[in-house]
């Protein structure tokens, strides 16, 4: 068992190497056979499943097992910054599900992106995601956090652009990344903010890179050194990073810009686990904002807030996929809203659950897509129920567990409801019920839609792919093993409660899809939620402000940088103008230039030579 | 102050060397015509002669080292000249020209 303890990082560094391997046999055209992209790269992936299902277990054995090991990064005088892997439950447990989750995608990409050229360059980039992930997770301390935070925003926009040859695609993936990019800078700035504190009120040299093994102390070090407002504002740009990442209200408007990769893109970073890491770095600092109740309320607020506009705007996408990407937002605000006004465990849970469950969801959108010959348009398809049934029923059961009436997903809303009530927030329970009736709502929307009624022109003559459907089965059983492992709500009412609020949201959805002809559409409402309250707009608006400041450093490049190479290569290039002249090619005028030089040295040598002896008679 | 008049120096070896190898320069310079450079190159070339002569008779008078050398000096000036010429000859049948500001292929 320590086997797996002590050799941990290597689960860091193997994706690192496969993608190496693979964009170098992409750049000198070695890799002819995609066979061998799949053993690589699925070979490496096993191996780190079978450390984190043996670091697991040993956390299992051993309660608050806690292990740390640090290299030499980077070594100034006496100040050591070190990189490193630091393990503890939270830690071996999203490890855990992030490899699970990546295998049965890379295995599901196997058959997804068979006929795509760009075989080679794809799964380099998943491993590419799949080394700044693990990083991420096994971060030692905030600042590694951070570097491997950017990898993994790198290798988000490289995959949401992965079709780059379409215009739209690629500038979508630019507005994703600028987006993140904002998150980010303010998420530097408050690590540097929070180290300076601790720098300067410590003077403790070790714990500048804010390691996560002395969190605690460091929390009440930082909340005893400064005022409320440095505090809060140190919080504040520490959760915009999470914020950014986890497409929380100000910045959430990138996630459905994400939706333009590819499906399996979607399900494993767009879903499942990279926008959860920005709930696994509130999990990480939760010893931190739970100093102040403030920093939690405006945790709780945002997280709700985007769960109620983002279910809000599900319920009348028609794109299978951004029904899927405003889901992803909302069930993330309720991630937010568990961590901000329950516990860090709690948040974990549903992570957890909505993770499987999502993952499965989009796997099984990425299989309806393909039989639909890549359109995402809802409402054309219809009836797919008759031609493949257990789609369907894998579809439903994902669809039930994350709208939380079966499984984990189930479990997982319960605990979060019992424990808002439990800690007497009412309003938020209040509201809490009103987001689960409308993700009922527009999950079994989309389901109908989709399944339900005649059989569609579309689906007529399509073969699909056995492996897309069988694939993502596996994660549907992780979906049920997950409901015997979580902890179990004893407060009888909360179900019923449930089951009620779940009934009357799927009758309401199935009479809105049975008269969708008759039914008017409300002029305000309608335009909100189907935009996404102006999320477009907001993101163009963001990225021409970007734009902007672009073009000026641009200009300011033009002038500046510009100005001094060309004014210093102009000296250059007229010497050089003046030494071309002299070669007239004639004979003679070459006889003379090695006269003059000829006589000039000699004069040089006879001047000098005089000049010394002049001198020293002088003395 | 006749005696001085008559009494050669090497002084005046070296003067006259030097007013050779100038008058030599110039024309190798100025003139256009190529068998007129190669005269004056040639006029540089007795220059040095002389030079060599003059010295080895007023400095190093008990050997014969100077005398020797312009020997060789000469005889290499002669197989300098027909190469020349055969050179000449050849550059005058690729142009049908002896002007030398008609050979300018290595302009820059």
């Amino acid at each position: 068992m320590n086997f797996f303890v002590e050799n941990i990082y290597s689960v860091i560094f193997v994706p690192f190497w496969v993608s190496l391997i693979l964009f170098a046999g992409k750049l000198f055209a070695v890799i002819k056979s995609r066979k061998i992209v799949n053993i690589i790269s699925l070979l490496a992936l096993f191996y780190c499943l079978v450390l984190s299902i043996g670091v697991f277990v040993k956390t299992l054995i051993e309660k608050g097992f806690i292990y740390e090991k640090s290299f030499p990064f980077l070594t100034i005088s006496n100040f050591n910054f070190t990189f490193g892997t630091y393990i503890d439950g939270v830690a071996t447990w999203f490890l855990l599900l992030a490899v699970i989750i990546s295998l049965v995608v890379q295995i599901y990409s196997c058959f997804y992106m068979k006929n795509d050229k760009s075989y080679l360059r794809f799964f380099a980039l998943i491993n590419l995601f799949n080394f700044g992930m693990f990083g991420l997770i096994l971060s030692q301390s905030l600042f590694q956090m951070y570097v491997f935070w950017e990898i993994v925003g790198v290798a988000s926009y490289l995959l949401i652009g992965f079709w780059y040859k379409n215009e739209d695609v690629s500038s979508a993936a630019k507005r994703a990344f600028i987006i993140n990019r904002i998150g980010d800078f303010a998420f530097l700035a408050g690590i540097i903010l929070s180290s300076y504190i601790i720098l300067t009120n410590l003077g403790n040299i070790s714990s500048v890179a804010l390691p996560f093994s002395e969190m605690s102390y460091i929390s009440a070090q930082i909340y005893g050194c400064t005022s409320d407002g440095i505090f809060i504002l140190a919080c504040i740009l520490l959760l915009m990073g999470s914020i950014a990442k986890s497409a929380q209200f100000p910045l959430h408007t990138w996630l459905i810009d994400a939706m333009k990769g590819p499906t399996p893109v979607s399900a494993l970073i767009h879903s499942a686990t990279m926008v959860a890491a920005g709930v696994f770095l509130l999990i990480r600092l939760y010893p931190l904002y739970s100093l102040n109740n403030i920093v939690l309320t405006v945790i709780s607020v945002v997280g709700l807030f985007t769960a109620l506009i983002c279910s809000y705007s599900a319920m009348t996408q028609t794109d299978i996929k951004k029904i899927l990407a405003y889901s992803t937002n909302a069930q993330l605000g309720l991630m937010f809203l568990a961590v901000g006004s329950c516990s860090a465990t709690v948040g974990l849970f549903h992570l957890t659950s909505h993770a499987f469950a999502k993952a499965l969801l989009f796997l099984l959108a990425g299989a309806i897509i393909s039989l639909m010959c890549s359109n995402r348009d809802i409402t054309v398809a219809g009836g797919l129920r008759k031609r493949s049934p257990l789609l369907a029923f894998t579809f439903l059961m994902g669809i039930l567990s994350l709208s939380g009436m079966l499984f984990s997903g189930f479990s997982s809303k319960e605990i979060i409801f019992s424990s808002l009530i439990e800690n007497n927030h009412i309003i938020y329970a209040i509201l809490f019920i009103l987001i689960s009736f409308m993700t009922i709502y527009y999950l079994f929307r989309m389901y109908f839609y989709i399944f339900e009624g005649e059989v569609s022109d579309i689906f007529k003559n399509q073969i699909l792919d056995k492996g897309l459907i069988y694939v993502p089965i596996v994660l549907l059983i992780f979906v049920v093993l997950l409901w015997f492992v979580f902890p179990k709500s004893e407060n009888n009412l909360l179900v019923v409660i449930n089951y009620i609020i779940g009934a009357i949201a799927i009758a309401s959805s199935y009479f809105c899809y049975k008269f969708r002809a008759k039914i008017k559409k409300l002029p305000i409402m309608y335009q909100c939620s189907y935009s996404g309250f102006c999320s477009e707009y907001i993101n163009s608006k963001v990225v021409f402000i970007y734009n902007k400041i672009f073009e000026l450093a641009n200009k300011a490049e033009q002038f500046l940088f510009d100005g001094i190479v060309f004014s210093s290569s102009f000296a250059i290039r007229l010497f050089a103008w003046l030494f071309s002249k002299m070669q007239t090619g004639n004979v003679q005028s070459y006889l003379a230039y090695s006269m003059i030089v000829l006589i000039m040295g000699f004069g040089g040598v006879m001047f000098v030579y005089s000049l010394i002896i002049y001198f020293s008679e002088v003395q | 102050m006749v005696n001085n008049l008559f009494n050669i120096s090497l002084y005046h070896y070296l003067i006259f060397s030097l007013v050779l190898f100038l008058i030599g320069m110039f024309g190798a310079i100025v003139s256009k015509h190529v068998i007129k450079i190669l005269i004056c190159l040639e006029f540089m070339l007795t220059a040095v002669n002389v030079n060599f002569i003059a010295f080895s008779a007023y400095c190093d008078s008990s050997t014969l080292k100077g005398f020797v050398f312009s020997l060789f000096y000469t005889s290499v000036g002669a197989v300098e000249i027909a190469v020349a010429l055969v050179i000449f000859y050849l550059m005058f049948r690729e142009k049908k020209s002896i002007n030398i500001e008609n050979y300018t292929e290595l302009k820059g």
